[in-house]
């Protein structure tokens, strides 16, 4: 259920979706996130027939869309095709089931084809303190790994896949390098993670056209609350009211000490 | 040689009460003034706690920043008074410790804000402080008498850019932790709210914890 069979981001939805979604049927609708991950190709993308997206380019998301539920049909153009009609770049049929959230993406293969992929996002609440990553390899490239702080943090993954990690909340160095290497092919950069949020990075572009980057999508509000405040005595024993035991015995020394000296004194004197 | 020899007793018995009398001036001292011998520096505590509980306060450090750095919201708070009780403490940003538990400062002197959340001041939501009750090391906390707040009272926090903010005590309630209603209390939607936590009720010796907390709940006044 990763990959759904195909769901569809666009047009005619962000209209009908916003009247939709204020009338309380939300569970007829789905969330849709659009990707574009093919370089030098700017296009308009249409659903259903219809224009929803113009211009819409490269190395950027939109989103997220609510669309009705149901089997829609996506078509990407070229940018300046004159309307939906002739032969798309790219088309897809895509089913997006009620409640869904998704993540249509419009990359390169492995080998450099253009291609659609759905991915479904995880945006269940993160524990607290924590943020979630998932990174996905859309992008012309062979296996590669995720390395945080210079350390493979995510190993091995391959066009069209993703992984996803729960890490704390905070800023990671992270870069893309080959599968097995440490040299970056993509960043290094500081991802901001941010506490309750999830952050889907999608590797784009071709390594052999050195078109390669990434578009990042944050999803906030996911978080949870702690599961208790824990204040009470730090030391595991609460406090005693009246003389502590390391003042009472120090004190005792003391009289025992003064006692001793006070006879001392007495008795060289004589 | 009776002469010096007891001359030297009577050196050796004055250096002996000058010691005792320090012994005992000192620590009576120190005690009445509400001092105590730096923590971990006596038997009292398990030691075993101590070095995760400093790994808590590390990230608090860490934490200062991103609460600095956090756009459009109001600044980090910095100082909580409660005049009705005469508690002027310092406030320390801090996050989750490993067990998924708001983290609290080890010092029992502060109190920690908890900087995913809220901060005071803020349009919407739960504001969180939380402070230690008491140790036997360090003694009463900033909090130890938070349960003798009276609904009314004033609390009054300072943020790091000067402003001082002024909320009103609506209730205090002692409640068991197991059922501490932990989404209210870190809810970050709703009305703008603060929300002051310490433990209370009875002490369980054998979980080395208490067995209720005292929540406090303030409206901006």
């Amino acid at each position: 259920m990763r990959r759904m069979s195909l769901a569809l981001g666009g047009v005619l939805a962000t209209v009908a979706a916003l009247t939709i979604g204020t009338t309380a049927q939300a569970q007829e609708t789905g969330t849709v996130y659009v990707v574009h991950g093919i370089p030098n190709t700017p296009v308009d993308v249409y659903v259903d027939g219809q224009r929803a997206l113009d211009d819409f380019a490269p190395g950027t998301s939109q989103g997220p869309l609510q669309l009705p539920a149901g089997g829609h049909q996506v078509a990407l153009f070229a940018a300046d095709a004159p309307d939906g009609s002739g032969s798309p770049v790219l088309s897809a049929n895509a089913d997006l089931p009620a409640g869904a959230n998704v993540t249509l993406v419009a990359h390169l293969s492995e080998s450099g084809q253009p291609a659609i992929t759905p991915f479904v996002n995880d945006v269940s609440s993160v524990p607290a303190g924590q943020a979630r990553l998932v990174v996905r390899h859309t992008a012309a490239a062979p296996a590669v790994d995720v390395l945080a702080a210079g350390s493979p943090v995510i190993s091995g993954l391959t066009n069209p896949n993703e992984k996803a990690l729960e890490v704390p909340a905070g800023t990671v160095p992270a870069s893309v390098a080959a599968a097995g290497t440490t040299q970056p092919v993509i960043g290094p950069t500081n991802l901001d993670l941010q506490e309750g949020t999830a952050t889907f990075v999608h590797a784009i572009g071709s390594l052999q056209d050195s078109t390669l980057g990434v578009v990042a999508i944050t999803v906030s509000d996911l978080h949870s609350a702690p599961s208790g405040v824990p204040s009470g005595a730090p030391s595991g024993a609460p406090y005693e009211p009246g003389l502590p035991g390391w003042l009472l015995l120090s004190s005792a020394a003391g009289v025992l000490l003064l006692g001793l000296s006070v006879r001392r004194w007495v008795h060289a004197g004589r | 040689m009776g002469a010096r020899r007891a001359l030297n007793r009577r050196r050796a018995g004055g250096a002996g009460l000058v010691v005792g009398l320090l012994l005992v001036i000192v620590p009576v001292g120190l005690w009445l003034t509400g001092t105590g011998p730096p923590a971990g520096t006596t038997a009292g505590g398990p030691p075993a706690s101590a070095p995760a509980l400093v790994a808590g306060a590390g990230t608090a450090a860490a934490g200062a920043v991103a609460a600095a750095s956090e756009p459009g919201g109001p600044a980090a708070p910095l100082r909580i008074r409660l005049p009705g009780l005469g508690v002027d403490a310092a406030v320390v940003p801090v996050g989750v410790d490993p067990s998924g538990e708001m983290t609290v400062p080890e010092e029992v002197a502060s109190v920690g804000w908890y900087r995913f959340g809220p901060a005071p001041g803020a349009a919407a939501g739960s504001s969180v402080l939380a402070g230690h009750v008491d140790d036997r090391v360090q003694g009463p906390g900033a909090f130890y008498r938070l349960v003798e707040l009276q609904a009314g009272q004033p609390v009054l926090v300072t943020l790091a850019d000067g402003t001082e903010l002024t909320f009103r005590v609506r209730t205090v309630e002692r409640i068991g932790k197991p059922e501490l209603p932990v989404q209210a209390i870190f809810d970050r939607a709703g009305a703008p709210r603060l929300t002051l936590i310490t433990c209370g009720g009875e002490f369980d010796r054998a979980a080395g914890s208490f067995r209720d907390n005292i929540v406090v709940r303030a409206d901006p006044a």
